[in-house]
């Protein structure tokens, strides 16, 4: 408590009162020097007195003096502390010294500075899952040999869950001890995010102890369609993590196919003894049916982890291919011979006819029978007649458009339209200017004008000698790759080599709509890049815009023993139509790596429920019952926990298939990967309320001392008078004063 | 006041000239231009000189490119282009070159294989045999032209297209084959595996087109069938 102080707040300060007590004395001295009746200076005196005093007592209280004081409470609080040991066999594990993370982390809670004052501590365990634990003593890695346990931590989800739990138990501060090695597939947002609003303040202490070194080597996921058609050449990414490899440690993936043939084999590049690498291989389909596969990883030459997937090749049979033009154009007889010249397809030609019914474009049922439909120069006044709707239901239904021009005029015409809808690019709608004349045709025309049965001779003289010699071929253009692009099968030429199409004429396109991909794009001479062509999925379909002319120059511009322009046609076409006769997998798996003895969630995409599912390994077969996937339409759940290890697969009514590897419990996946995670850790200590220790910081907990209480301050103010009082004088003052003036005869 | 009204003038006729072009494009595919293509022939002397027989009247080939331009929607450029055939690159900016000649076609053996690339890359050239006035009739140009390309693609398979041929009826439906003059060949196709890539003919069509004493009605026979070849070839 601070004494009390006596404050005042006279206007203007010490100064101001000074002066207004000179002024309350002149005032008095002069109003009783001067009187009408002449005064003994005793009755003056007297008189000035009781005046000046009643001034003085006013310029008190204006003043206003009271007494402040200033009383400080301390609310004795009890600090509530959560201590969470992460008791996972990666901290149980005896460490290159013999001592366990868990041990160290123990001792160095132990050592460990005490917040002052009262103190409750409430104590956690996280393995599988968040528990309480009586005391820090009590607190032992859990029963087992570590290399024999099967332990996985679910340490984002325990501490998710945890947030909740320290809110409610009203926790004010959580220390967690562990090492960040989260064996589930969770990932960290929940947890960041339910930390983050919880109300303690978290401090994590890593635990780093470095344990013995085990090699790790595992497929994190295959990605590779589930269907292609014949013919086709699929890509298939395998991505792997590996760790504590040596430098003379050699790791290979083989590919093999379920007749035994090897279709891939490539050495992994390493970058260090910890990290993940990345597989390409590129399987060719040969004949339709369902086909297995198996990836190997192979460590020194043998056999580290195997993974399986299924494809299926769908028999290709000859796509048949729409080119309906708006006006004549020679892109016609070139798209006819590279198709022809491929004789993988079919192609025909139609062309815009306002007396033909339906304007010569197929119904919708003519329509459903091509795989692909090419829109080439045809302008927007052209698509009456329903045609734009035709076009969405088809490329819903799995069709493949593309749109071909490279007239800007023609373009612009569809900015903003019901077609530009189902297309990857917005058009400009700013119409290009046209080439200008040709200064000498325009004038060998003035010059023949006349001459309508006969020649110019002269003019014709002239005009074959400006010309003959005058002719300059003209560059083409050539694509510019987008990475998309350059990724993808489609400029890609067989044993190697990239495709660079040219072109003249291009049409404007503003922009490539969310979800479409560029593939590539031209630069002119200012350097602004111009999208030529992109690509996007529609429905169950694709659409592409080539916003370029036909590409025929090229064609005309290229050897002809060089079959650039039939593959870019035939890759293009293929990328268009197949789609819809592919789809996508319908089963997908809820783990990438399922585990023998773990229950395995399975999702189905279908339309109506699923019946007569079934997932079979080996002989044995067992039925699939689905419930709906909440918020999600035509998505169905199954659960299903595989007995043992092998090739499961899985079956739909409608005949869809995957093939899947559950792997036997290889023991605990924890010391596979054993390093700390400081990535994940430090992701915490972003957070407002969370601070992640330095690995060779000290853990003082005394910092939260400063949560164990609130002080409360209370102002105390009193007047130095009663307010009351001080009038009652000013009244008195007066009254003496009138009395007195009565009796000196001055009134 | 004089000169501000004829400088408006200008303005207007210019940005109507400018927006005349813009319309030209609106309803177009692909541009494309007419390209003549320059050779050598021998076996033809008027008057004693050797005279070069690819170059005669550009006026017929400038109305043949009006006439696409006002009758159909080919977005046929203005111009009036000569490509050499000692020149690949040349040629092969042109989707058809148009052959126009008296005499017999000669080419070395450099202008044989361009001529043989530019076929390969898909090229089409159409053939006209040019006729003289108060010269014996003739068509050794149009049969020339023919053996060199039996010379050049010896599996080329030539024929003479009978008028149920589609040709014929692709844009405008032509009932009988208007002769201009010179020898009467009909119109005769080349095809290569499959693939058209030359007509023929020696009915000087291109003298109809640039006017001469040809009658209305075989002027416009002339640019009717010119106009179906090169509609017919734009798709086959």
């Amino acid at each position: 408590m601070n004494p009390a102080e006596i404050v005042w707040n006279f206007p203007g300060g010490a100064t101001a009162f000074g002066i207004a007590a000179g002024a309350a004395l002149v005032l008095a001295a002069l109003l009783y020097c001067f009187t009408l009746r002449k005064l003994k200076l005793r009755q003056r005196l007297l008189l000035g007195a009781l005046r000046l005093a009643l001034l003085l007592a006013l310029l008190a209280l204006l003043g206003n003096p009271r007494r402040e004081e200033i009383r400080e409470y301390v609310n004795e609080k009890t600090v509530r502390l959560g201590v969470v040991f992460d008791v996972s066999s990666s901290m149980c594990a005896n460490g290159l010294l013999g001592s366990s993370r868990l041990a160290d982390s123990l001792r160095q809670f132990e050592e460990a500075a005490r917040p002052e004052g009262k103190v409750e501590y409430r104590y956690f365990t996280i393995g599988e899952r968040l528990e309480p634990a009586a005391s820090a003593e009590s607190i032992r890695p859990l029963a087992g040999a570590p290399s024999k346990r099967t332990v996985f931590t679910n340490l984002l989800d325990s501490l998710r869950d945890g947030a909740a739990l320290f809110d409610s138990q009203n926790l004010d501060a959580v220390v967690v001890f562990t090492d960040g090695v989260d064996t589930s597939d969770a990932q960290p947002a929940p947890a960041l995010s339910a930390l983050a609003g919880s109300r303690p303040q978290y401090r994590i202490v890593p635990a780093v102890t470095e344990l013995a070194m085990h090699k790790f080597l595992e497929f994190r996921k295959v990605e590779a369609p589930a269907r292609a058609v014949q013919n086709a050449t699929v890509p298939v990414d395998i991505a792997a993590s590996y760790s504590n490899l040596t430098g003379s440690d050699k790791v290979e993936l083989a590919i093999t196919d379920d007749r035994g043939n090897e279709l891939f084999r490539a050495e992994g590049k390493r970058n260090g003894a910890g990290g993940g690498m990345m597989f390409r291989a590129e399987l060719t389909m040969d004949a339709p049916g369902l086909r297995r596969y198996t990836a190997a990883l192979l460590l020194n030459g043998r056999k580290h982890r195997e993974t399986v997937w299924c494809l299926e090749t769908v028999k290709r049979n000859r796509k048949r291919i729409l080119l309906y033009q708006g006006t004549h154009d020679w892109a016609a007889r070139f798209l006819k011979n590279a198709v022809a010249s491929e004789n993988r397809s079919e192609l025909e030609v139609r062309r815009f006819n306002a007396e033909l019914p339906n304007n010569n474009f197929p119904s919708d049922r003519e329509l459903a029978e091509y795989d692909v439909v090419i829109l080439l120069n045809l302008n927007r006044k052209q698509c009456v007649g329903g045609l734009e709707k035709s076009l969405h239901e088809y490329l819903k239904a799995g069709g493949g458009v593309i749109f071909v021009t490279g007239n800007p005029v023609i373009a612009g015409e569809y900015a903003n339209s019901p077609l530009e809808m189902l297309l990857p690019v917005e058009f400009s709608p700013n119409l290009n200017r046209s080439d200008r004349k040709h200064a000498l045709t325009s004038q060998f025309r003035r010059e023949i004008r006349n001459y309508h049965r006969g020649v110019n001779g002269g003019a014709e003289q002239r005009f074959l000698r400006a010309q003959e010699f005058s002719y300059k071929p003209t560059r083409l253009k050539e694509f510019t790759l987008t990475p998309a692009g350059e990724a993808g099968p489609m400029f890609r030429l067989p044993g190697g080599g990239e495709i660079r199409p040219g072109f003249l004429d291009c049409a404007k396109v503003d922009a490539v709509k969310p979800g479409a991909q560029a593939l590539a794009f031209y630069k002119d001479e200012k350097g602004a890049e111009h999208i030529i062509l992109a690509v996007q999925r529609f429905g169950r379909g694709r659409s592409v815009v080539l916003a370029t002319d036909p590409l025929w120059r090229w064609k005309l511009s290229l050897p002809s023993d060089r079959r650039d322009s039939e593959i870019f046609w035939e890759n293009l076409l293929s990328f268009a139509g197949d789609a819809g006769k592919l789809g996508d997998q319908p089963w997908t798996l809820g783990e990438s790596q399922p585990v023998a003895g773990k229950p395995l969630k399975l999702r189905l995409s279908q339309p109506e429920v699923p019946a007569d599912c079934t997932v079979s390994c080996e002989k044995e077969s067992w039925s699939l019952t689905f419930q709906p996937v909440s918020g999600k339409a035509g998505l169905w759940e199954s659960s299903f926990t595989p007995a043992r290890p092998g090739i499961y697969r899985l079956r739909s009514g409608d005949g869809a298939v995957r093939d899947f590897t559950v792997a036997a419990d290889r023991g605990n996946r924890e010391l596979d990967a054993p390093a700390p995670n400081l990535f994940l850790l430090r992701q915490f200590g972003a957070l407002d309320n969370c601070r992640v220790l330095a690995p060779a910081e000290k853990l003082d907990l005394s910092d939260f001392t400063a949560l164990k209480g609130e002080t409360l301050t209370e102002r105390i103010v009193r007047p130095l008078w009663p307010t009351g009082t001080l009038l009652a004088l000013l009244l008195a003052l007066y009254c003496c004063e009138l009395i007195l003036r009565r009796i000196f005869k001055l009134v | 006041m004089k000169k501000t009204l004829v400088f408006l003038l200008l303005c207007c006729t210019l940005a109507a000239l400018f927006a005349q072009e813009e319309e030209f494009e609106a309803g177009r595919g692909s541009r494309v231009a007419w390209a003549r293509l320059k050779f050598r022939v021998t076996g033809y002397n008027p008057n004693g000189n050797v005279a070069l027989g690819w170059f005669y009247h550009p006026t017929g080939d400038v109305r043949m490119v009006d006439w696409l331009r006002a009758n159909t929607d080919i977005n046929i450029k203005e111009e009036w282009n000569i490509v050499d055939v000692a020149r690949l690159d040349q040629m092969c900016e042109f989707p058809m070159l148009f052959l126009s000649g008296k005499g017999s076609i000669d080419l070395n053996a450099k202008e044989k294989r361009n001529l043989r690339e530019y076929i390969l890359r898909g090229g089409f050239l159409f053939v006209d045999d040019c006729v003289a006035l108060r010269q014996p009739k003739e068509d050794i140009f149009f049969t020339s032209v023919n053996n060199l390309v039996r010379e050049i693609l010896p599996e080329v398979e030539l024929k003479k297209l009978p008028l149920s041929h589609p040709v014929f009826h692709c844009y405008y439906d032509i009932k009988r084959w208007t002769h201009m003059q010179g020898v009467d060949n009909g119109l005769w196709g080349a095809w290569y595996k499959g693939r058209l890539i030359m007509l023929t003919n020696s009915s000087d069509l291109h003298c109809a087109w640039t006017g001469f004493h040809f009658t209305q009605a075989q002027r416009k026979a002339a640019f009717q069938i010119a106009a179906n070849i090169y509609v017919y070839v734009m798709a086959n």
